[in-house]
């Protein structure tokens, strides 16, 4: 389960080099030659959302996400997991299951309508995009308990890649 | 006693506690709004209302600059080439502690700008200009608190990131508060206008950073130090280090305050640039790219994950009906307009303590900024949206700067606790607080500091 949110992580992060070339097209196709094209702005903005809302488990799974520790920034290994166990299961869960169980019908309805994005030259597939919430939220909930559970001691947290 | 009351004092002391913010600030308040529903306090039809707000996050066109300015920041980091523009300063300022301390400003005022980010600044201020300004004979303390100071700049001088999420906030309040005051066609408030608005306090703060080194910094080396390194770079490949990135920066930074480019253009056009000049000068590998990629990746999905929960925070308040409470509050303060800004600033500055710009800005700005928009001024003018921006923005800046709680300081302790202790950090820092609160007084007094580059630009 940690391999797969690793890799949807890994796969989405490429979006975000894409929605850099895409906006580099519509630049030059506006200002070059007076193009412009209505969804691929609508594209630009559908694959950044999908984006983060994909990497955040992975970034959750790497403890990178910011925490507020103000009164000791070296806290001990044993307070770090219990509040890791309470954490997931007294905030991560009812947040993540609010937004899960709301999104399915919301998700739904985009479906049955096969929903695209608004304008005459709007995206197609916006009920694809939307699909991301409820994903999004699984994800979460299986990172977070994965890292309330595991038995070795969490990632530090540091920027890594040096 | 109220929910809305409870709500806001569990979240507060539950961040406290370190579980990711994001997390806990969603949490807190789905089972707090879960309880007051059982008790007939909060419309469980409000709960409807979640998924097609994380959707509006994610269809956000002006939060898009984001991660496009992220990695921008990122290619200019991990390319090396922000290290570059630092050493070259070293080489230009080698003779003169104060030379050196006065191009370490200003080049980390650029650098910071492109970042944006805080930490990353301050850890490459420290580890690339904190040495060399150790050895050019300065004290430890007058070396950490330029480090530390400098870091910050980028919170303040556009394009930051703190600039784009206030103005994503500034506008919506101020829609709020035109659509309460009977104008149905208000003139939209961008986060260009409160780019353009952030210049002039910017840099004032950068000038007067610069005017204190000049006056007591010493200005040439004294016997026994020096600031020479063995095995210089030459200073032709200094020179291109320090001004390549600059020309970049500037052009981004031009073409969003001329009206140009949107920040978002400006940002993809930044980044493009980056990789260019990096793949150009050679720095650029398949491994290391990909490092960017998935760095700027988890970068964004950091920021965003506590814009989701911070949002699920602010549905919940107005469903508690808080929003009543706060507009009560602010609206019966003593002194009117400015003395409800004066409160809010404190309380800002306060929060910066504890809270990162992001908490703060999706937790206080929707609450108090329409409110504060819509109160009268003494003159009869609306209050402008850009100067309560800016005024925050520079508030932010000078309370992560302040001892003992400031996240500068304790981004520039991390890589820096050996050769400075913390006393002599808080001891160096000291002179630059003083000068942001003279800003943040004048900017206070004058609003045209901010507001009138705006005017100009827009007039012209």
């Amino acid at each position: 389960m940690g391999r797969l949110i690793t890799k949807i992580g890994r796969v989405a992060a490429w979006f975000l080099p894409a929605v850099l070339a895409l906006q580099i097209i519509i630049l030059v196709l506006r200002e070059g030659f007076g193009i412009a094209i209505g969804w691929a702005d609508d594209l630009s903005l559908a694959l950044h959302g999908t984006c983060f809302m994909l990497v955040a488990a992975w970034t959750l799974s790497l403890n990178r996400h910011v925490r507020i520790d103000v009164l000791d920034r070296s806290l001990s290994r044993r307070w770090r997991k219990t509040l890791d166990r309470i954490g997931a299961l007294c905030l991560l869960l009812p947040m993540m299951g609010a937004l899960l169980v709301t999104s399915l019908p919301y998700v739904a309805r985009s479906w049955q309508s096969l929903e695209g994005t608004a304008g005459t030259d709007g995206l197609p597939g916006l009920f694809i995009v939307k699909t991301a919430i409820p994903i999004f939220a699984v994800l979460m909930l299986i990172a977070g308990f994965m890292a309330a559970l595991r038995k070795d001691s969490p990632p530090s947290g540091q920027m890594d890649g040096d | 006693m109220g929910i809305d009351l409870i709500l806001v004092a569990l979240v507060f002391t539950l961040l406290m506690a370190g579980y990711p913010a994001g997390i806990t600030l969603g949490g807190v308040s789905v089972l707090v709004a879960v309880l007051a529903s059982m008790g007939g306090a909060f419309d469980p039809a409000l709960f409807q209302a979640i998924p097609s707000r994380v959707y509006g996050i994610m269809s956000n066109g002006i939060l898009l600059a984001i991660p496009l300015f992220v990695f921008m920041g990122l290619v200019l980091d991990r390319s090396q080439l922000a290290a570059d523009m630092l050493r070259a300063t070293a080489v230009l300022g080698r003779n003169s502690p104060r030379g050196l301390a006065i191009s370490v400003t200003i080049v980390g005022a650029v650098l910071a700008a492109s970042t944006g980010i805080v930490g990353a600044s301050i850890v490459t201020l420290g580890l690339i200009a904190l040495p060399s300004l150790l050895r050019s004979g300065i004290t430890p303390a007058q070396a950490g608190g330029t480090v530390a100071a400098v870091g910050t700049l980028g919170q303040i001088i556009p394009p930051s990131i703190v600039l784009i999420v206030l103005g994503d906030q500034m506008s919506a309040a101020w829609q709020q508060a035109q659509l309460s005051a009977g104008n149905f066609a208000p003139d939209p408030v961008t986060v260009s206008d409160l780019f353009v608005g952030a210049i002039a306090p910017g840099l004032l703060i950068a000038g007067l950073y610069v005017a204190y080194q000049w006056l007591r910094f010493p200005s040439v080396v004294e016997s026994g130090s020096s600031i020479e390194e063995p095995a210089r770079a030459p200073l032709s490949v200094s020179i291109i280090g320090l001004l390549s990135p600059m020309f970049l920066i500037v052009a981004v930074l031009g073409s969003v305050v001329s009206g140009l480019a949107t920040p978002t253009e400006a940002a993809s056009l930044g980044a493009a640039a980056a990789l260019l000049l990096a793949l150009l000068l050679r720095r650029l590998t398949l491994p290391l790219f990909r490092e960017i990629v998935e760095e700027a990746a988890h970068l964004t999905s950091i920021i965003f994950l506590i814009v989701i929960g911070a949002s699920m925070f602010s549905l919940v308040f107005r469903g508690l009906g808080g929003e009543a409470r706060v507009e009560a509050l602010l609206g019966g303060l003593p002194g009117g307009a400015m003395g409800a800004v004066f409160v809010v600033m404190v309380v800002i500055f306060v929060l910066g303590f504890f809270l990162e710009f992001l908490e703060i800005t999706y937790l206080v700005v929707p609450l108090v900024a329409p409110v504060l928009l819509a109160l009268p001024m003494a003159d009869g003018q609306m209050m402008s949206p850009v100067w309560l921006g800016v005024l925050i923005a520079v508030n932010l800046q000078t309370s992560f700067l302040t001892p003992p709680f400031g996240v500068s300081l304790f981004y520039l302790r991390s890589v820096a606790a050996r050769t400075i202790t913390t006393t002599a950090l808080y001891r160096g820092v000291a002179p630059y607080v003083l000068l942001q609160l003279i800003v943040l007084g004048l900017l206070f007094a004058f609003p045209g500091l901010a507001t009138s580059l705006p005017k100009l630009l827009s007039a012209g």
